[in-house]
Order: C-alpha cells, then sequence, then structure tokens
C-alpha cells in the first residue's frame, strides 16, 4: 500500500485531478491520501471529493486530512505540493504595480514582476515543507506543481537531498497541438524537446523519417491557424523552433511582445485577451466558480448521478507514481537538476527533460546541447531563478532586486532605478505575506 | 451514430435549471457546435434571461465555435471524455473570447 500526501489540497480542482489520475491507475488497487491543507473550509471539500472518487472507482484507498502536515509526513512515499501563499490577496497588487511601470503581465505567476513575488512570498513555506519531508520522510519521491515551478523546483534541489521533480502539462499539451497542425496522428509522432519549463523547444518533429516542420510552417501560412497561435508562430519563423508554453504566457516570457502598445494589439489581443491585468479581475471570480461548480457536482453524485468525470489526464503525476510503485517504465517530461543534462546551459541549475520513471525512480536522459538562440533565452530565466534561490536561501534582499532587474520583459521596458522603485512598492504592498529580510528598507 | 440532436438537447437542457440561468443571466451569446463528423452545425443562443434556445443552423460569426466528433460530445455528457483532456488533445476545440470561453466551461 502507497502513502500519496497532497500539500495545499485546497486546492480542490487540482487536488480532484491529480487524485483521479491516482485511482485511474490500473493495479494500484490500495492506498492512502493524506491531505493537507490550512484553509480548513477548502479542506474539506477535497476531503469530500476523494471519498467521493474513491467510491465511484471501488478502490480500497483511505483519506486522512489534517492542518498539521508533520503528521501525517511518516511513511509517505510520494509528496505533492501544489500551495499556494497569498494568492488572491496579492494578486491585485502582482499586476498593478508593474502595470504602472509599463510592465503588462499575462499570467503573472512564474516570471515578470508577479512570478518574482510569488516565488518571494512561496519560496519560506516550500522550503518548510521540504525540511519536514527531507526529516520525516526522507525517501519519499517529491512532485512540484506549484509556480514558480522552476525556481521552487531548484530551491529544493539546492537545499535538501530530496528527490524533487517539478512537473507541467504544457509539452505533452504542445506535442499535441503539433500534431494536429502538422495533420498527423499523435502516436505516430516523435520528437525531441528540452530547455526550462514553460521555454522548452520542439528541436526536433518527425514521423518516420518525414521533417515535421515544414507543414508546421505551411499551417502557420493560414491565418485562422496562425491566429490561433501567433506569438509562437512569430517565435518558429524567427528562432528556428515551436516553444512549449501556450502563447499568451510565452509572451511574458521574451522581451518582444508586451513592451509596446502596438506590439500587445498585433500579437496578445485577438487571441486570447489576457492584457491590462485581466486575470487579476477574473482569477478570483474564476475559482469561486469553479468551487460552486464542485459543490455541485458532489451533490449530484450524492444523489446518485454520474458528475465526476474519471479519465485520466495528461499531467505525469500519476504515470511517475505508475512507474516507480509498479516498476512500469513511463516516458515524463520533468524538471530537473541539470549537471550536464542539456550541455549549454547552466550545470547548477533547474532545466525540463525527457525523464525515464520506473522502480529505480526518476532518472534524466542526456539531451545535448540546445541551439545556442535558445540556449540564450533560457539562460537569462535560469540567472533570474539562480538569484531567487540566492535570496531566500542566504536572506539576501539585494539577490531579489537584481533577479527582477534581469527579468527579461521587465528590463525591456524599465530602468533599473524604476525597476528598483517597483521591487520596493510591491515589497511593501506585499509585506504581510513575504519574508522579513525583502521587507522595505 | 450518436443522436446528436438528443446529446444537445441535454446541454440545453441545463440551462433549464434555476442555478444555470442565474449564472447566465445578461450573458447574451450566440455557441456554435460543429461536427465535423456528421457535416453538421448547431446553434445554441443563449438568451438574455439566461435560458437557451436550440437550432439546426450555421452562423459565419459566432461569439464562440466548438468543434469535435459527436463521439466525443457523447462522452463528455455521459463522463467518460473529461473536457479538459478532449481540449489539450485537440478532440474538442474552441475559439472565441478567453472570458467567454472561461465561463463557458461549466456548461461542459
Amino acid at each position: 500500500m502507497i502513502k500519496v500526501a497532497l500539500i495545499g489540497a485546497g486546492s480542490a480542482q487540482f487536488a480532484q485531478l491529480v487524485m483521479t489520475d491516482i485511482l485511474a491507475i490500473d493495479g494500484l488497487d490500495e492506498g492512502m491520501f493524506a491531505l493537507v491543507d490550512l484553509d480548513s473550509e477548502r479542506l474539506a471539500l477535497s476531503h469530500a471529493v476523494a471519498e467521493q472518487l474513491i467510491q465511484d472507482t471501488g478502490k480500497c484507498w483511505s483519506v486522512q486530512t489534517t492542518i498539521d502536515r508533520r503528521s501525517v509526513l511518516p511513511g509517505c512515499d510520494y509528496v505533492l505540493n501544489m500551495i499556494e501563499v497569498g494568492g488572491l490577496a496579492t494578486i491585485s497588487a502582482d499586476y498593478a504595480i508593474p502595470l504602472k511601470y509599463g510592465v503588462d503581465q499575462c499570467i503573472a505567476d512564474t516570471i515578470g514582476p508577479g512570478g518574482v513575488f510569488k516565488y518571494l512570498r512561496t519560496a519560506p513555506s516550500w522550503l518548510a515543507i521540504c525540511r519536514d519531508i527531507q526529516e520525516l520522510c526522507p525517501c519519499a519521491l517529491v512532485i512540484n506543481y506549484t509556480n514558480p515551478m522552476s525556481a521552487l523546483t531548484l530551491t529544493a534541489l539546492r537545499a535538501t537531498s530530496l528527490q524533487v521533480v517539478g512537473l507541467c502539462i504544457s509539452t505533452i499539451e504542445t506535442a499535441y497541438q503539433l500534431a494536429d497542425y502538422a495533420g498527423v496522428p499523435f502516436e505516430r509522432m516523435r520528437y525531441r524537446c528540452a530547455g526550462i519549463n514553460h521555454l522548452a523547444w520542439f528541436v526536433s518533429l518527425n514521423m518516420e523519417g518525414e521533417d515535421l516542420y515544414p507543414r508546421i510552417y505551411r499551417a502557420a501560412e493560414n491565418p485562422e491557424i496562425d491566429r490561433e497561435d501567433p506569438i509562437r508562430f512569430e517565435m518558429l519563423r524567427q528562432f528556428g523552433a515551436f516553444v512549449t508554453e501556450a502563447g499568451r504566457l510565452v509572451s511574458e516570457y521574451v522581451p518582444y511582445f508586451r513592451k509596446r502598445k502596438e506590439l500587445l494589439e498585433a500579437y496578445v489581443r485577438g487571441s486570447f485577451d489576457l492584457a491590462g491585468g485581466q486575470r487579476a479581475r477574473t482569477w478570483p471570480l474564476d475559482r469561486a466558480e469553479h468551487d460552486a461548480a464542485l459543490r455541485h457536482d458532489l451533490e449530484r453524485e450524492r444523489l446518485g448521478e454520474r458528475a465526476f468525470f474519471l479519465e485520466r489526464s495528461l499531467d505525469h503525476g500519476s504515470q511517475i507514481i505508475e512507474g516507480h510503485a509498479l516498476n512500469r517504465p513511463q516516458m515524463i517530461h520533468g524538471n530537473v537538476a541539470n549537471l550536464g543534462l542539456i550541455e549549454n546551459l547552466p550545470h547548477d541549475g533547474c532545466v525540463e527533460v525527457p525523464c525515464l520513471v520506473d522502480g529505480s525512480g526518476i532518472q534524466p536522459v542526456h539531451f545535448g546541447r540546445l541551439p545556442t538562440q535558445l540556449a540564450a533565452l533560457n539562460s537569462a530565466h535560469m540567472m533570474v531563478h539562480d538569484l531567487l534561490v540566492q535570496a531566500i536561501l542566504n536572506e539576501d534582499r539585494e539577490a531579489a532586486v537584481y533577479a527582477l532587474m534581469l527579468d527579461p520583459l521587465t528590463a525591456a521596458v524599465c530602468s533599473p532605478s524604476e525597476i528598483r522603485q517597483m521591487f520596493n512598492e510591491l515589497a511593501g504592498k506585499e509585506q504581510a505575506y513575504l519574508p522579513r529580510f525583502i521587507h522595505p528598507l | 451514430m450518436t443522436d446528436i440532436v438528443s446529446s444537445l438537447e441535454r446541454l440545453r437542457a441545463r440551462f433549464d435549471e434555476p442555478q444555470m440561468q442565474a449564472a447566465f443571466r445578461g450573458f447574451h451569446k450566440a455557441l456554435l457546435f460543429t461536427f465535423p463528423d456528421l457535416q453538421r452545425d448547431f446553434l445554441l443562443t443563449i438568451n438574455e434571461d439566461g435560458s437557451a434556445a436550440l437550432a439546426e443552423q450555421s452562423i459565419a460569426h459566432p461569439d464562440v465555435k466548438v468543434t469535435m466528433s459527436s463521439e466525443v460530445l457523447a462522452g463528455i455528457l455521459d463522463r467518460r471524455v473529461h473536457p479538459i483532456n478532449a481540449y489539450m488533445t485537440r478532440k474538442l476545440k474552441v475559439s472565441g473570447n478567453m472570458e467567454d470561453l472561461l465561463r463557458l466551461q461549466k456548461i461542459l
């Protein structure tokens, strides 16, 4: 029997997805979910969902819930992190203050000013969680989902000896998209993809010896298809490879598309209109609606109606558990310590590469060199991650300021002194959620 | 072959529920459902009061366009196919304004 802890399980919708996937693993019929969250109301919702899912699948799993993670970590085989620190309370400042300085973010939770401050809010809690895992279940395999995923995963890799992997669905989702653009069955397509999370590159794409990239270029000539993904097609035309994250998000990873109004109009609006801090306005409403919908589905399930989807998702988390617990080899794309896997990226950083998972654990695959222009775009972010981790591990405020100064989009829009001013303003506004050493001087 | 009209009628009937009507009140939009396997198009019109009407017809500029096979729709309604999975594997395609799309997630 395995024991799986979900830290931050009050993220009810995501916890539901992960538990559905785990319960869908053929042959993994017994186990225990340990659900942990500080928000007891949302934790209760996840608990009810878990009980219902177990009933729906007929598996012999049990559920524990607690606000005290240390009480459930002993004996855990897998620890899944999905925490959020100060999310709804800070999202408005994360968007509004940078916007005042001309930095118009999209999702603002992995990079840019929003990502930097989300990291600074989250990393101390994450570090404390990792240290508890190290003490109480050091052999557990740790899966991190929380953004900024690369920087948080790197923090754990630097500060502990745990086996940690960061996961994101973007590579597999983009692979399906590329197969569709190329007009080939996904199952027959082969690809090599690596980089960093949200900015990994499909350096080759083929089917039975045929290079599929000419088909992708042809697809991009269709205005309807180009409109669906204008930034990624532009990156392909200019840099020579398709990138993993959806266009609207990748637009804030590079310095080109969100720095002037006319560029935003050309590349961002018209696809997914997430400029001007739109997400800050819609996210709290979306969350409330998702929770309400989940409660409604739960009610229907209790009345005997099938409301939950039991189909396994594309997320790699359950694949890792299946590969490891049942020794069934799986290939995933995971975020791990580089250690030379991508030769021309910093060896002490966190990269996204193919990994074999089996009973021996997660075994990343050596990738080689990325084309230099692509590695350069990745390196810029890896330096930001490095500074952020230094900031937290050494309580070094200045390293955090440097991280923001080097963020590609922020640097494309603001002068260094403006960035420092923006940092101070954000630090003041979000003080309640930040470590003391980040507070305004 | 799946009876597409009854599948879509199940979808439309959700707008008869007071909770759904309240959620969509003021959201007057035209949703075009396209089924390439059947070569048939259906228009679901959400009215100002949150109720909805279904008709077999096509329009050039819907607010939201949803393309999938009739089997995928049946699978979603029977809870065998997760709409997010269908979307990610390109079995379900949507186009339209992001805010509208987010709001419409709940009908599936």
